[in-house]
């Protein structure tokens, strides 16, 4: 009992970390592609984070981006067809595939300001951070005088 | 068409991207050396190959094709957003391919659409299948 008070159970903080450790074991098998598909960069501050995705190929009127509080998922799909019909192919890399990643901010996203641009086959996203969860720097008042 | 016989370089190559520091000079950059994944299509006059190379633009690719071999080389500088905490990332992407005998060259093109390459490779005429009509008697 003491255990479930001081660790609640919570099935989407477990499987938030299943995800995380297939990730993690999927980056090092599958050298980007797999469970991590597609590869991003993030940067952050303290007004929100900044996110490249890369996903070749992609119509981006069929990506779908949505956040469930500090959740964001990137589901999409990339239909691989020859350049020319009838043409035979030789060797096969890219093929088509339907992904959904995703990923765990450390905030709450401000649903509102997120702004998406797909350009040469970057999804390039930005996801403020509202103001209630900013960070606040507190100022310590001195009392009285040392001795 | 196969890019089996490719330069030492490639061949002794990881296939996946490599993460490394750049030079000193630009120390604040992460450097991923990328091979991009190609697929190679043929038809009667052209051969064609369709290759990943996402955030390149075409000032940043270079596609040169020298005798037998082909180089597909770009790439695709991710600028840290003003602001963020970070580090710049540089992606390179270098690719070599065997040409077989019979493409006219000086006839390929190439488009970039969505951060994927199609390079279109014209057979030469000599090269190209001829189909003999069987007449019946």
């Amino acid at each position: 009992m003491m255990w479930n008070e001081r660790h609640p159970l919570n099935l989407w903080d477990a499987f938030s970390e299943m995800q995380r450790v297939f990730d993690e074991v999927g980056r090092d098998f599958a050298g980007g592609l797999g469970a991590d598909y597609p590869t991003m960069n993030l940067w952050s501050n303290d007004d929100g984070v900044a996110i490249t995705a890369e996903m070749p190929g992609v119509d981006p009127k069929a990506l779908e981006i949505s956040t469930v509080g500090s959740t964001l998922t990137i589901r999409g799909k990339r239909t691989v067809s020859p350049p020319v019909e009838g043409a035979t192919c030789l060797r096969d890399e890219i093929g088509s595939l339907e992904f959904a990643r995703s990923i765990q901010l450390p905030f709450d996203v401000d649903a509102d300001s997120a702004v998406a641009d797909y350009r040469d086959g970057i999804l390039h996203l930005s996801l403020k951070r509202p103001e209630s969860s900013k960070p606040r720097r507190i100022v310590v008042s001195a009392s009285g005088g040392a001795s | 068409m196969s890019d089996k016989k490719t330069t030492r370089d490639v061949a002794q190559r990881d296939k996946h991207e490599v993460r490394q520091p750049e030079s000193a000079a630009s120390s604040e950059s992460a450097v991923l050396r990328v091979e991009p994944a190609a697929n190679i299509y043929e038809t009667e006059t052209d051969f064609y190959i369709v290759a990943d190379l996402p955030g390149v633009g075409t000032d940043d690719l270079q596609v040169i094709a020298d005798g037998s071999s082909l180089a597909i080389t770009a790439k695709a500088p991710v600028a840290r957003p003003a602001g963020m905490e970070g580090e710049d990332v540089l992606r390179q992407f270098e690719r070599w391919f065997s040409l077989p005998d019979g493409v006219d060259q000086s006839a390929a093109d190439a488009r970039l659409t969505n951060g994927v390459l199609t390079l279109r490779l014209p057979k030469a005429a000599e090269a190209r299948v001829h189909r003999i009509t069987v007449k019946g008697s």
